[in-house]
């Protein structure tokens, strides 16, 4: 087998559109993927910073508003219409959640990283991957095309709940904006499976030659799991978002009854919209993990070979990753406190959900240990892991206010909810991206990644990132709703007024910040210094490859695998790196 | 201003570029590793660690005592709500203990280790000891945690008995309250009936009559006109006639249940229900809220006393509390005070009219363009006869026609039933007729 693909690997010809367009090299799908997901991020930045504005100057005009979004976004005197300020809204969360962090992340380093970390030549299907990157290409311009539709796109929030997400009489976004929101999540949920499918069925079959699962990086099983969570969500995703379908375009009524608007009562009788919310939280809460976890493995890796040091608790973090998994998908009802559940189930939630926070606590502090007399090199990759590690704590602590049912009463739907899942989501798993890209520049492009500008681009990340959302929490306590066009109309939040212009000019700075990253990207894709083979001296596999990216991976055999990925500084060995394909010694044990 | 957002940008990339290149002609000097963090890099980020450390820990310190744990609404109008703040306050400390303890080993740690020559890590790679202990200290105080707040959340949840029940019906924009009346029992209401005039869609028999010959008169009509002017409309004109004739008749057909589940006692039931715009409670008083909406979700969230439940179209959703403190004795709390002396001396910089404390009922369920100003005023009142006379005005007013001679049914014993629904069937004909 390993001749076939030695061949293949330098006699193929390959003309641009095979090598750059349909490309069936998960290295190159991997880039397609990053390169769609930033060029979405951007779109979603620039509408977040479009609506804080709003958010903490409500009657001012900008001309960015104008420059951005155009005059059909804007009312007669100038200001954002209340009803496009939801619609930016609804797009940011669309594109962050989906297209950013779960297209995005997983995209980019599953492809990237599983055939390469488990000693593969390719994705079990290149053809399927090849379609994944497609169908996700596909939606994101529907995606993107939504937002320039003369009634609007989708306005009714990233959950898009009916009955407001179905009746256009409601908010206009429901109408034609919201097809092709629905059209677009069906494509990338299409995408997403094959996508979960392919990563699953690589990593059970192709590992090489002494690669057991207990010898796995922690990326590795990170990503396992995040495709297992997707192949059993995501579907119930679909049925969801058809079934909204078919009550928005052709009447039927499975969310629809008792709904008088527009001054006559619809025909639509005995559905519940409560059933969405029970479909899509179905996915939801596990989607949410979807996004954390492959940040998560990430972070595993970039953190033990930075810090010099066996990552702490191997076997408890691949137990915590399977516990995290199971558990997400009986929690979903954390979502649903506040819409008049049965308080019994409501406090089987309570239960269910603060188990999570068991092995979400057991990784924070195995990546603690793991600095721990550590000997650790400040790579801009290692501060966002260092950073990830941070946020995620923040963020989960509020994650167990939220928890409990009683203390949700107050906040849920308020700022201290999109405090809390922005510090995980937005920071935490942000971060995790951040520091991939960083961290496997060099396999992508065969060069580095500037890092003086990448500790630019860090320090101010994460200070405006905590300045956006950690005030955010005390807005949220203060009683201030999410989604609210301003607070102008309750003198009761004027209070707070100073602290949301703070977060806008946190948010301002920390959007102008990724500026930096952009440059340092593009630039170094074509003039960063030429890469060593190992520059990290990690021990993964994807580092016996050669600089020059081949098909196939590796020129000859594939290697073999002797030992853990985790054997930093081991004192039976001189370097303080000894690579997964380095036999042991004599007298040695395997780990 | 877009001329200048552009020119920053061209100028920050170019700014960039020129450093960038300075920078790599040096280090290209240097012949330098580009993957080797250097000894000044590491100096520097060790540095801004701790700096950063350190403004986390104080800046964070500083906002939990200068906004506290629910800034603007410190005090608890809700007998309830007490607990919750209790509850509240207990977490925090446990986990801004947690907060502050890992931040800083995280932090000490990345600072503590940081490359140094000749340095070689430990290889420490597992200890199950530990582990242990960090699956066990989380465990048991989640377990505290959770039983606390299940303890809460099983007595709030309790419905109260014999609590006075208030209806809230939820609409783009806006709210709309319904007291149940001397006998304490609502009215059978339903989307189908919903008018101007009664915008809750109480149902009475009478109601329902009027509502059927009405539409008839409407299918009536429309079908003469198609009959008569059908060959000269257009088509689509004519098709929208037909439809709405369909539809019409299914209305008809679908309010035979309504009909089926009214009863003389629903009927005297709706009959003494008072519709109002603005809340009024007894302080002291247990309430029994149910909420319901006509179009879209929306959630009535009542900050001051701690209290959120959805409002679903096609779903009844309770919600039980206890104003404890008057609107009038709220305005005298020091903290409410010095919160709207700050408000207002803003608001007259701002040239916005100064205000006073007030509960209010907002919306926290995206609804729609205006769901940011979707509000009802509460007001507590001290003692019953305040909330009778405001009650007994209430009544008087004619805004709701099936109410409409009917101010105080319990008092017109002498009347049958019959002739109660005949009045009301007068009312609402006549009301629909103007
Ligand atoms: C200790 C772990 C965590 C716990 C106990 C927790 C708990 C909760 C709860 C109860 C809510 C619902 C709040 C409400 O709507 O009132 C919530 C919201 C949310 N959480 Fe978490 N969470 C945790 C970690 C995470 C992580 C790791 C992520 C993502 C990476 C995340 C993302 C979200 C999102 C996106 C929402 C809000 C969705 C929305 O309403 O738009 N959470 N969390
Ligand atoms: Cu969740
Ligand atoms: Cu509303």
């Amino acid at each position: 087998m390993g001749a076939h693909t030695h061949e293949e690997g330098h006699h193929h010809h390959e003309s641009f559109i095979t090598k750059y367009l349909f490309s069936q090299d998960h290295k190159m799908i991997s880039k397609q993927f990053l390169i769609t997901a930033m060029v979405m991020g951007i779109v979603a930045v620039i509408l977040s910073v479009l609506f804080r504005l709003q958010i903490a100057w409500p009657n001012e005009q900008f001309e960015a508003m104008k420059f951005f979004l155009g005059d059909s976004y804007l009312s007669e005197d100038g200001l954002l219409k209340p009803d496009r300020y939801l619609a930016i809204v609804t797009i940011h969360g669309t594109i962050m959640v989906f297209f950013v962090l779960t297209g995005g992340l997983s995209g980019t380093f599953s492809n990237l990283l599983i055939p390469l970390q488990i000693g593969a030549r390719d994705m079990a299907s290149g053809l399927l991957n090849m379609l994944s990157f497609w169908l996700f290409f596909l939606s994101s311009v529907i995606m993107i095309y939504s937002l320039m539709v003369e009634s609007g796109p989708a306005s009714a929030g990233w959950t898009v709940y009916p009955p407001l997400s179905i009746l256009e009489k409601a908010i206009p976004g429901s109408g034609t904006g919201m097809t092709l929101w629905l059209l677009s999540m069906t494509l990338f949920i299409a995408s997403s499976l094959l996508g979960a499918l392919n990563y699953i069925v690589t990593i059970l079959n192709l590992r090489t030659i002494g690669m057991k699962m207990t010898r796995l990086p922690l990326t590795i099983w990170a990503f396992f799991v995040t495709a297992i969570l997707g192949v059993l969500s995501f579907p119930v995703l679909v049925s969801a978002v058809l079934l909204l379908l078919m009550d928005k375009s052709f009447g039927t009524s499975f969310y629809l009854s008792d709904i008088f608007i527009g001054g006559e009562a619809l025909d639509a009788s005995g559905g519940s919209p409560i059933l969405y919310q029970h479909l899509f939280w179905f996915l939801g809460h596990p989607e949410v993990y979807i996004v954390l976890l492959p940040a998560l493995g990430i972070t595993s890796e970039i953190v033990s070979t930075n810090a010099r040091k066996p990552i702490f608790g191997y076997r408890a973090m691949i137990g915590s990753i399977l516990a995290i998994g199971f558990l997400s998908f009986i929690v979903w009802g954390h979502h649903m406190f506040i819409t008049g559940m049965n308080p019994f189930i409501g406090g089987i939630f309570v239960f269910t959900t603060l188990l999570i926070a068991i092995p979400s606590a057991v990784k924070a502090f195995n990546y603690i240990t793991t600095l721990w007399k550590g000997n650790i090199h400040y790579t801009p990759a290692m501060l966002f892991s260092i950073g990830l590690v941070s946020t995620f704590i923040t963020g989960g602590l509020t994650g167990i206010i939220l928890a409990d049912a009683t203390l949700d009463i107050p906040v849920h739907d308020t700022y201290f909810v999109v405090a809390h899942f922005h510090i995980v989501m937005g920071l935490s798993a942000i971060f995790g991206m951040f520091a991939g890209v960083y961290h496997w520049f060099p396999k992508m492009y065969g060069r580095l990644m500037n890092k003086k500008l990448g500790y630019a681009h860090f320090w101010l990340t994460l200070v405006s990132g905590y300045g956006v959302f950690f005030p955010m929490h005390f807005v949220g306590l203060a009683g201030a709703p999410r989604r609210y066009y301003s607070n102008t109309e309750f003198a009761f939040l004027d209070h707070i007024q100073d602290l949301n212009e703070v977060i806008t000019i946190f948010a301002i700075i920390g959007g102008i910040a990724q500026l930096i990253f952009f440059y340092n990207f593009f630039h170094s894709m074509y003039h960063g210094r030429v890469t060593t083979q190992n520059p990290w001296r990690s021990n993964t596999l994807e580092w016996t490859t050669p600089v020059k990216p081949i098909h196939g991976n590796w020129p000859g055999a594939l290697p073999v695998v002797h030992r853990w990925p985790y054997d930093y500084s081991n004192p039976d060995h001189e370097d303080d790196f000894v690579p997964q394909d380095v036999p042991l010694k004599e007298g040695e044990h395997s780990h | 201003m877009k001329f200048l957002i552009v020119l920053v940008i061209v100028l920050v990339i170019v700014a960039l570029a020129q450093l960038m290149k300075v920078y790599e002609l040096s280090s290209k000097l240097r012949n330098k590793d580009e993957a080797d963090v250097t000894l000044g890099e590491t100096k520097f980020n060790a540095g801004m660690l701790l700096v950063f450390y350190l403004t986390l820990m104080i800046s964070s310190t500083w906002m939990f005592f200068h906004y506290g744990p629910r800034p603007g609404l410190e005090i608890s109008a809700s007998e309830h709500g007490n607990d919750i703040d209790f509850l509240y306050d207990a977490n925090w400390i446990i986990l801004l203990t947690v907060f502050y303890l890992t931040q800083t080993l995280l932090f000490v740690f990345a600072i503590k280790y940081q490359k140094k020559k000749g340095r070689k890590a430990v290889f420490f790679a597992h200890s199950t000891k530990l582990e242990l202990v960090w699956t066990i200290i989380p465990a048991v105080t989640l377990a505290g945690i959770i039983i606390g707040g299940l303890l809460v959340w099983n007595k709030i949840t309790t419905p109260v008995e014999n609590a006075e029940v208030i209806e809230i019906y939820a609409q783009q924009f806006g709210w709309n309250a319904r007291y149940a009346g001397e006998d304490n029992t609502l009215g059978n209401s339903d989307f189908k009936v919903i008018e101007t005039n009664n915008p809750l869609g109480v149902v009475t028999s009478a109601l329902i009559d009027t509502k059927e010959k009405l539409w008839k008169e409407e299918i009536e009509k429309i079908e003469k006109q198609i009959k008569e002017e059908g060959e000269l409309t257009p088509d689509d004109k004519l098709e929208e006639m037909v439809e709405k004739v369909e539809r019409l008749k299914r209305q008809i057909i679908r309010l035979e249940p309504l009909r089926r589940a009214q009863t003389p006692e629903t009927d005297l039931a709706a009959n003494d229900d008072v519709i109002v715009k603005e809340l009024y409670l007894v302080k002291g008083k247990d309430y029994e809220f149910k909420f319901r909406s006509r179009d879209v979700i929306h959630s009535a969230l009542f900050p001051h006393f701690r209290a959120q439940m959805n409002c679903v179209p096609g779903m009844e959703t309770r919600f039980t509390f206890k104003p404890t403190i008057s609107t009038a004795e709220m305005r005298k709390m020091p903290e409410v005070i010095a919160q709207y002396e700050k408000t207002n001396e803003k608001r007259v910089v701002q040239g916005k009219e100064e205000v006073e404390f007030n509960y209010v009922l907002l919306c926290n369920k995206i609804c729609g363009s205006s769901h940011y100003n979707m509000q009802m005023n509460i007001v507590v009142v001290d003692t019953q006869e305040e909330f009778d006379t405001w009650y007994a005005e209430q009544k008087k007013s004619k805004t709701f026609p099936i109410l409409v001679g009917l101010e105080e049914p319990a008092k017109e014993e002498d009347k049958t039933e019959e002739t109660i629904v005949e009045t009301v069937m007068d009312s609402t004909a006549v009301a629909q007729v103007q």
